[in-house]
């Protein structure tokens, strides 16, 4: 599953760049979630509550998905010399437990001044998009000797 | 684009990345008047700016800048 993040740099990124992969919510995911964060409200941990407000099963956590955008960051776009800057994100239907979604990512814009790219995604499921954003990262260099 | 108009679209993206809704930029106004004007702060100030005017800086153009002056200038001049 773990492979060596690539290494962009800004002359090997173009605008309208593409990088997609598809991931599989699990329970391993959010058990794992709930020591990092401390977050057990039922809507993630109570199918029956789940249920009971009106969703399909228990809601897996948005703080996933973002770490999905963090494996685009890191490993991605740009890859080895991130740092990420910035997130916009948009949460628009939930992901359930089991289900797969695929997390794409176009660069929009390229800042040789900065050293810097933003770009778009969404996450997409079974036909809907579950949630949409921006992000910034900056692409790090070496210290110069 | 007249310079007025330039820096009233500018004051508003210093607003916006510094979240600071009375902030008034002015030509001999540098980092150190804004606390939160770090590097970071920095970039996404440079890129808000190319996005909003779809304009793209080099690295010596913003390595010269003395002030926000320096800036409104350097901006004029790639939208002229």
């Amino acid at each position: 599953m773990f492979h060596k993040p690539k290494m962009h740099s800004l002359h090997s990124l173009h605008e309208g760049l593409v990088e997609r992969f598809v991931f599989k919510a699990t329970d391993e995911m959010m058990q794992s979630f709930v020591k990092i964060s401390g977050d057990i409200n039922p809507l993630h941990t109570d199918v029956n509550f789940a249920t009971s407000r009106g969703f399909d099963g228990v809601v897996v956590y948005g703080g996933i998905l973002v770490a999905q955008i963090s494996r685009m960051v890191g490993m991605h776009l740009p890859g080895r010399d991130a740092l990420w800057s910035s997130l916009n994100i948009y949460f628009t239907h939930p992901l359930l437990v089991g289900q797969t979604a695929e997390l794409e990512a176009r660069v929009e814009h390229i800042s040789e001044a900065t050293s810097s790219i933003e770009f778009k995604f969404k996450i997409t499921s079974q036909g809907k998009k579950l949630a949409k954003g921006s992000a910034g990262v900056q692409i790090l260099k070496p210290n110069e000797q | 684009m007249e310079r007025t108009d330039l820096i009233d679209r500018i004051n508003a993206i210093f607003r916006e990345v510094f979240d600071d809704d009375g902030l008034m930029v002015t030509p001999e106004m540098t980092a150190d008047d804004i606390e939160e004007w770090d590097s970071l702060s920095h970039i996404r100030l440079i890129v808000a700016h190319e996005i909003k005017f779809g304009v793209k800086f080099k690295t010596i153009e913003i390595n010269d800048l003395k002030n926000v002056g320096n800036f409104i200038d350097l901006l004029k001049s790639k939208l002229d």
